[in-house]
């Protein structure tokens, strides 16, 4: 399969400052902390965590809107570290998190959907109704919406307008910021309902954040999970879902609520909070709160360990498998 | 939206109705005026004959509506003091005043508007902090106080600018600083406040995500969604300057109708005063429509409501 991005030892430290005038950095906030994975042409890859761990700032650097601390982005098989040139741009494009300040309130949809064009491609009025038109049917608005403002819709039916026109460009990879954690319940069904619809349609690579396992499992091939910036774990769904290896994956799976009161015993929620990014744990970062941590998870931050069929779990315990 | 304006106008006309009569019954308590036009010992006849011809013998009320009806066939009345119709002496002193008015309101937007989206792109940094605590400094200062220091400096010390009066370009220098300092800086501050709100927002960072040029990004998305309250204050700033002129215009001996309200209150020229108070007050309640009218154009959200 084809590697449409690859992710390199990627790392994003922000200063921590104190002083009114002359400023004086005391720490460091590592945001993203040697981050390294593939992703391949087609997949949906699933990034899990908690909020702070670090999805966003990761997405963020991807598409350029943050500058990586050090660590190597190729996409397509080009550099993009140091940003990207136009035709490189539009095969990435991003759908935001809150359908509610991601819309221009300003613009008619009409012209929400025909600036990516303005910015990338001289086209006449009706080479870009060509490409609107279809576009507005597949993510489920009617035409008229094109004369209407974004304060006219509903969270759902603005999340719909936000794909579409990260769809207009016709991307290869579309990068999702948690897309749906913004909307009701009954309406992220459909909404994740129509990524899956749409991937097919229009041959997609998804990079889909969210900290909701539900959704998670239900729309990813390959699922990773963070903590506090590091990557702490990556497998298949399947794999990941059924065989969870890192302790911290276990423990998200165990905290996932099941609607059955025989079972509640089953539900065991972590102790303790997260660690403060600023003074992160020396060792394995889930150490703090690790049922079996041992002195080894204190002191070395644990190596990334293939642990099954592209399975790579970041622990101590399984320090005897090869390294990954 | 057709009755909504209609409604606006006819408040607006109501308002200026009442400013009208208020100033109408005002300035008749100020005194009378036959005692500043007739010289010390003129006889009781001739000050009689002076008052029959000013109509100043009719009850008050019949002077108001005689006044009134006047205005809406087109009389705007006759000066006590220059014996001339007020509406000439108007015609004669609007130039000055709508000149000095519209570079000011040039100066502002042209100063306020870029420097305020300077501090607020270069968020926190020196520049920032330098341009907003001058216009702290800028927004706080009275316009007569700031007249009369520039005066102070520049034509008495530094003998560079004149001091007053119209004629040349360097004329307009010091009143157009000493009225535009404060709404510069109140359009600034306020434009670099609005600006930071929509720039957090996550449409500005989806443009730049679909590679759009970051002064575009700032501008096209960021400073058209900030420009609501921006209007707003200009609006209110363009009152203010409107009614302010009169005392700025006294300070530089400027020929406007500021001048001539303020001398014409102190000879008791009453039909020069409640007409010049009208033409003000039709002027800034004329804004204030405008104001209200331009949110239509500039935000969809209440263009529908």
């Amino acid at each position: 399969m084809e590697k449409i991005l690859e992710v390199n030892h990627l790392n994003k430290h922000y200063p921590v400052k104190k002083g009114l005038i002359l400023q004086k950095e005391i720490g460091q906030v590592r945001a993203v902390n040697e981050v390294s994975f593939d992703l391949f042409r087609g997949e949906t890859l699933g990034i899990i965590g908690e909020s702070g761990c670090g999805k966003s700032t990761l997405i963020r650097m991807l598409i350029g809107l943050e500058k990586p601390t050090s660590g190597q982005i190729r996409f397509l098989g080009q550099p993009i570290e140091n940003g990207m040139s136009a035709s490189l741009r539009k095969q990435m494009q991003m759908v935001f998190q809150d359908p509610y300040s991601s819309l221009d309130p300003r613009m008619s949809v009409q012209r929400i959907l025909e600036e990516p064009l303005r910015i990338h491609c001289k086209m006449s009025k009706q080479q870009k109704e060509q490409v609107i038109l279809p576009l507005l049917g597949q993510v489920g608005l009617p035409r008229e919406a094109l004369k209407k403002y974004p304060h006219e819709f509903s969270g759902g039916q603005r999340q719909r307008i936000g794909i579409a026109r990260a769809l207009v460009l016709e991307p290869t990879l579309l990068l999702c910021d948690e897309p749906v954690s913004a909307l009701d319940v009954s309406i992220q069904a459909q909404i994740l309902n129509l990524f899956r619809d749409l991937q097919r349609q229009h041959e997609l690579t998804l990079l889909f954040v969210s900290h909701d396992m539900s959704v998670i499992r239900y729309i990813s091939d390959r699922v990773m999970v963070m903590y506090l910036g590091q990557i702490m774990e990556i497998a298949t769904k399947k794999e990941l879902f059924e065989r969870p290896l890192h302790p911290y994956t276990q423990a998200l799976m165990r905290a996932v609520p099941v609607p059955d009161p025989e079972r509640r015993d089953q539900c065991a929620v972590l102790e303790g909070e997260i660690p403060s990014p600023i003074h992160a744990p020396k060792g394995c970062p889930f150490s703090t709160r690790c049922p079996y941590a041992s002195e080894i998870c204190r002191q070395q931050r644990p190596q990334m360990h293939r642990t099954g069929e592209g399975h790579l779990t970041a622990c101590h315990r399984y320090s005897g498998e090869v390294e990954g | 939206m057709k009755r909504y304006i209609l409604m606006r106008v006819l408040k607006a006309l109501l308002t200026i109705w009442a400013v009208y009569t208020l100033v109408f019954f005002l300035t008749r308590v100020t005194g009378d005026p036959i005692e500043w036009l007739t010289i010390a010992g003129a006889s009781d006849s001739a000050k009689e004959t002076l008052r029959e011809n000013l109509g100043l013998d009719l009850p008050l009320w019949q002077q108001y509506f005689k006044s009134l009806i006047g205005l809406f066939t087109g009389d705007t009345g006759t000066s006590y003091y220059y014996a001339r119709p007020v509406s000439e002496l108007f015609a004669e002193r609007i130039g000055p005043t709508v000149a000095l008015g519209s570079i000011v309101m040039l100066v502002t937007v042209l100063i306020g508007i870029p420097l305020g989206v300077l501090a607020a792109v270069r968020h926190n940094t020196l520049l920032d902090r330098a341009t907003m605590s001058t216009a702290v400094i800028g927004s706080t200062m009275p316009n007569f106080v700031l007249g009369i220091l520039l005066i102070f400096i520049f034509s008495l010390k530094l003998r560079l600018l004149p001091s007053g009066n119209t004629g040349t370009p360097l004329h307009y220098i010091l009143p157009v600083i000493a009225m535009s300092v404060g709404p510069t800086a109140s359009v600034a501050r306020l434009t670099r406040s609005s600006l930071l709100d929509v720039i957090g927002q996550d449409f500005l960072d989806c443009a730049r995500a679909k590679g759009m040029r970051e002064w575009k990004v700032v501008l096209k998305h960021g400073l058209r969604n900030a420009l609501i309250p921006v209007i707003t204050i200009l609006g209110a700033q363009l009152s203010a300057m409107i009614g302010g002129s009169v005392v700025v215009e006294t300070v530089f001996a400027w020929p406007g109708i500021g001048t001539l309200i303020v001398s014409s209150a102190q000879q008791r020229d009453f039909p020069v005063v409640v007409f010049g108070v009208l033409v003000i007050a039709a002027s800034v309640t004329f804004v204030n429509l405008l104001v209200d009218l331009s949110y239509g154009l500039l935000d969809p959200r209440i263009r529908n409501s």
